[in-house]
């Protein structure tokens, strides 16, 4: 299992990436992430909905409740534009800590040390 | 075991949803879709309904509350406990029990003015009498060591008629003081004559102000003095302290030591050296003095060891103050020295130690500088604050419970929307404290354009500044809130106890018991309210009957002037006397000792009967000059009165009720009264010259009882002359008496006092009295009309409906006004059978106090309950004529 701290922080980056690349819902988004993390990132729902509103109201996703064929609703996510720019931003900022310890977890990283 | 229905187990999760605060509808949607998302899932696996149920519950959400935490924290951004977080303490609900309390008393305008105005009124007038008699009780508290300072008085007890005098011989202090170790220091002072003149050269003040104190005054009595040394300013005959105030009138300057100012009383006038200014003199005193007169400058060395020489006597007692261990002495002290001196006079002498901060509010004494406060009436008055407050209350809780059906609804609605009982309780109670406040507030702000009226009924110094201190302003804060709090429980605990179903299927109408203890509130205050009508009504007709009553003598026409304290002076009274005597108009003019102010109790007399056996009776006597039955006006029924021409005059009168009480009418002149010496003897007969008609000095409710009168017409200093004259020509008679007095005593003001002026402030302890139950009348009066008033709007408001129904189907105005009329008739009619006996019962009790009163009469009754009938008949028909005028329609459409 993953930190607490760094399941936190990656949570946005990770639902808007999902939701990047086209709409989905709330347990379907759990689902991804488990099977994307080979289940090293479990989601509780508890987490997920309130980030998921709140992502909302702070403009980066939009909802919309879609009645399924089986008569049943289910309240599906899409990115927003400003939700795009943010993936950006923060898929600069991952990239630079990944490459940042990619380079010291490497052979002969370049430090000054002592 | 019941099977398991997944729609139902899904529906009773939501509903545990929905009872969580924070959790909006939207989500617990939302959420029931994941749910069964996951049950399908768990489905698919293999799970059965119930198991799938149960893993996905848990998945979804581990309790309602973290659930509603992490929506919170993720709306937040965590810096904020969430509401259901918060521990409910009514600290935190204040405000908004606060603001629905504003909005109540919003909605309900008139209720709340009339609940507010009457809240304020009583604790304004409350806390004005509080701040009276916390004022009246301080007395004498701010000089240094009060609880050590006692004044000496003389508890004489003179044939059989104990009275006890304020002041004591001259000696008494100072033996005090070398005979017992706990006396520590001795202080004397006295006012010589009734009023004195000081005077500097353009100005002259006459004042009762002035004393003669003696040097160790200043040791007793801490007053600060801006200039000169306390120990030596009285120490030397001729000289003065006077205060700050004083000064300022007669030099405009408080510098004034070394000047002198004349002084001038029963003896010639006289300079005096200013030795000292006190400052800062505190006017909460029984001893109000201006100037103290040394010692010296009036009495005489000689003076100083006489018993019978009186002083006001002040002692300190050392650090132990032990009164009781002096008081234990005092019978030694009375052997060693009194008994002596009273053995002279025929009477028994005790001494009595008062202390000093008790005076002002004890009963007079015999000679009392001041007339003092009365413990008596600062009881009526707390009694009376304490009434305020709790017809106050009672109003409040009329008010309040009064609007039960008001407020039946929104109990109803607040209960079925899951409030509890006790958030409930604490929101009528909020509102209570709320509306307590505010009349805190407006009773603060009624109190300031009431101060002058407060400063002229009390003769307090109280201003603006004075009165708007923390302190003040904290207390009437203070006593608002438990005001809110006591009156406020009642009507949150019955509001609060409907029950949701009964309110909301419209079944609820003010319970039977609410109106029953409205109408049992509003009797008691019209009870209260008659009872002090008809009081004040008895008391006014008691002091106008006091006033009026016929005394035997002509009290119209009757002036005093007092004999100065001059040899010169007094040769020339006897001249002055014949002179007055020819005027027209003048009836006579006679000395005499007697003060006609004061009820001569009645002592033992031995007297010989016709038939020349002795009897012992019991008569008030007194002593006059020649003239003066005829100077009062009284009349001589038999025999003669005293005969200036008859040498050596050794006679007695008598008067009516004398001869008639020991059954020697028609014989009285064969009476004789026994002189007795010290053993008993008989010593001397002397004859009864005449019977005069019956009268009575002092307070003219007591009977006219039987009276001896001796002849003593010697000119003693101090003492009185009386001038009986036609009252019709009074001023013309007067202008010729002056010139007279001038010419005889130039330097001696001439200063006189109408008797029948004299005789009526007798009566100034009932006029204070009835000053203050008038003030307290006027204010339940208004609190009982509010309450009335109120109660009244209130009545005519839930009948709106039924009596726009009766309108509808042709009531007239007259039927509409006796319906709404007949339960305020009842009401006062049962109020004034309770009120009746009960007032009979309390005026008859005061008037108990006076031996001749009026009787007791029902009229002041009746005009009571007119009264109140035509302000209650009054109040309905305002009620009644818009609840006829309106149209039926508006009252009946809402529903």
């Amino acid at each position: 299992m993953a930190y607490k701290t760094l399941v936190a922080a990656s949570t946005k980056p990770l639902i808007l990436s999902i939701l990047s690349h086209g709409k989905s819902y709330g347990y379907q988004i759990i689902k991804n992430v488990e099977n994307l993390s080979d289940g090293e990132l479990s989601w509780t729902d508890a987490m997920l909905y309130p980030v998921l509103h709140r992502m909302e109201s702070d403009g980066l996703i939009k909802s919309e409740w879609v009645i399924q064929d089986n008569g049943r609703k289910r309240k599906y996510y899409t990115i927003t534009e400003k939700g795009r720019e943010e993936r950006k931003v923060t898929r600069a900022q991952w990239m630079n800590v990944n490459a940042a310890l990619n380079l010291l977890w490497g052979s002969s990283p370049q430090l000054e040390l002592g | 075991m019941k099977e398991f229905n997944l729609e139902n187990a899904i529906v009773n999760w939501v509903k545990v949803l929905h009872k969580q605060q924070g959790l909006e509808p939207g989500f617990i949607e939302e959420l029931e879709s994941n749910l069964r998302d996951r049950i399908e899932d768990y489905l698919e696996e293999g799970l059965s309904e119930q198991e799938a149920f149960q893993l996905a519950g848990e998945k979804t959400m581990p309790t309602p509350e973290c659930l509603a935490d992490e929506y919170h924290k993720a709306r937040t951004a965590g810096n904020k406990t969430p509401p259901w977080r918060r521990k409910p303490s009514l600290l935190s609900k204040l405000p908004m029990h606060f603001k629905i309390g504003i909005r109540n008393l919003n909605k309900r305008r008139i209720y709340s003015m009339l609940n507010v105005s009457g809240l304020a009124i009583s604790i304004c007038a409350s806390f004005l009498i509080w701040l009276y008699v916390q004022e009246q009780r301080s007395y004498d508290q701010h000089f240094e060591d009060a609880e050590r300072i006692y004044r000496v008085i003389f508890d004489v007890d003179y044939e059989d008629v104990k009275a006890a005098q304020a002041d004591v011989g001259q000696p008494v202090g100072p033996t005090l003081k070398a005979d017992y170790p706990e006396v520590t220091e001795v202080a004397r002072l006295r006012r010589i004559g009734a009023t004195n003149t000081l005077a500097s050269p353009d100005n002259s003040i006459e004042s009762t102000d002035f004393f003669v104190a003696d040097d160790q005054f200043f040791k007793v009595f801490s007053v600060e003095l801006s200039s000169g040394n306390p120990e030596t300013v009285l120490s030397q005959p001729n000289t003065v302290v006077i205060s700050e105030e004083l000064a300022m009138k007669f030099f405009g300057r408080t510098d004034v030591v070394g000047n002198t100012l004349k002084y001038s009383g029963l003896r010639p006038p006289m300079d005096v050296m200013i030795t000292g200014v006190m400052t800062n003199l505190d006017k909460h005193t029984h001893l109000p003095f201006q100037a103290l007169i040394s010692y010296g400058t009036y009495f005489l060395e000689s003076d100083l060891s006489n018993w019978l020489r009186k002083s006001y006597t002040y002692v300190m007692l050392n650090e132990q103050n032990n009164i009781e261990s002096l008081r234990a002495k005092i019978p030694d002290f009375n052997r060693k020295y009194l008994d002596q001196v009273f053995e002279k006079i025929n009477a028994r002498g005790n001494l009595l130690f008062q202390p000093l901060t008790s005076i002002y509010l004890d009963d007079d004494y015999l000679g009392e500088p001041y007339p003092h406060g009365n413990r008596g009436n600062l009881k009526i008055l707390t009694a009376v604050m304490v009434f305020l407050l709790i017809m106050a209350c009672i109003n409040y809780v009329n008010l309040a419970t009064a609007r039960s059906v008001d407020r039946a609804v929104e109990v109803g609605l607040r209960k079925t929307l899951g409030s509890s009982r006790l958030s409930l309780f604490s929101q009528f109670m909020s509102e209570a404290v709320l509306l307590a406040l505010f009349s805190g507030i407006l009773a603060i702000i009624i109190s300031l354009p009431l101060l002058p009226y407060y400063r002229e009924i009390t003769g307090s110094g109280l201003d603006v500044q004075g009165f708007l201190v923390l302190e003040n302003i904290g207390v009437i804060l203070l006593v608002s809130i438990s005001i809110g709090l006591l009156s406020g429980f009642y009507p949150s605990v019955y509001l609060t106890s409907f029950t949701p179903k009964t309110i909301l299927k419209g079944r609820f109408s003010s319970s039977k018991k609410g109106a029953a203890l409205r109408k049992i509130l509003i009797i008691s205050q019209y009870v209260l309210s008659s009872i002090l009508i008809t009081w004040i009504l008895t008391v006014t007709a008691q002091i106008k009957y006091m006033k009026n009553k016929e005394v035997g003598f002509d009290k119209e026409g009757l002036i005093e002037l007092t004999i100065p304290d001059d040899q010169t002076a007094m040769k020339n009274i006897d001249v002055f006397i014949r002179r007055v005597n020819a005027l027209p108009y003048v009836r006579a003019a006679a000395k005499t000792k007697e003060d006609l102010s004061t009820y001569y109790p009645s002592g033992a007399q031995r007297m010989e009967g016709p038939d020349g056996l002795p009897v012992n009776t019991n008569m008030s006597a007194i002593s006059v000059g020649y003239d003066f039955i005829s100077a009062i006006g009284a009349s001589i029924v038999k025999g003669r009165g005293f005969d200036r021409t008859v040498p050596d005059e050794r006679a007695v009168m008598i008067n009516e009720a004398a001869a008639k009480e020991y059954g020697w009418e028609g014989r009285e002149l064969e009476v004789k009264y026994l002189g007795l010496d010290r053993e008993g003897k008989v010593t001397g007969k002397w004859k009864v010259a005449g019977v005069v008609s019956d009268f009575k000095f002092g307070e003219s409710y007591v009977e006219k009882g039987p009276m001896i009168i001796y002849l003593d017409n010697r000119t003693i200093p101090e003492s009185n002359l009386l001038i009986g004259l036609d009252s019709e020509h009074l001023e013309t008679t007067l202008l010729e008496i002056i010139p007279i007095w001038e010419e005889l005593f130039d330097i001696f003001p001439f200063e006189i006092q109408l008797i029948k002026e004299k005789l009526d402030a007798i009566y100034w302890r009932e006029q204070t009295f009835l000053n203050l139950l008038t003030t307290v009348c006027i204010i339940v009066v208004f609190i009982t009309s509010l309450g009335i008033i109120g109660l009244i709007s209130f009545t005519t408001e839930i009948r709106k409906k039924e009596l726009a129904l009766r309108k509808v189907v042709g009531a007239s105005l007259k039927t509409i006004m006796g319906l709404l009329s007949r339960q305020f008739v009842i009401l006062l009619i049962v109020a004034s059978l309770i009120a009746i006996p009960l007032g009979y019962y309390i005026t008859d009790q005061w008037l108990m106090n006076f031996q001749l009163h009026i009787n007791f009469s029902i009229w002041p009754f009746l005009l009571t309950l007119g009264c109140c009938l035509i302000f209650t008949v009054l109040a309905l028909s305002y009620h009644a004529f818009q609840a006829a005028k309106a149209n039926p329609v508006e009252a009946l459409r809402s529903e």
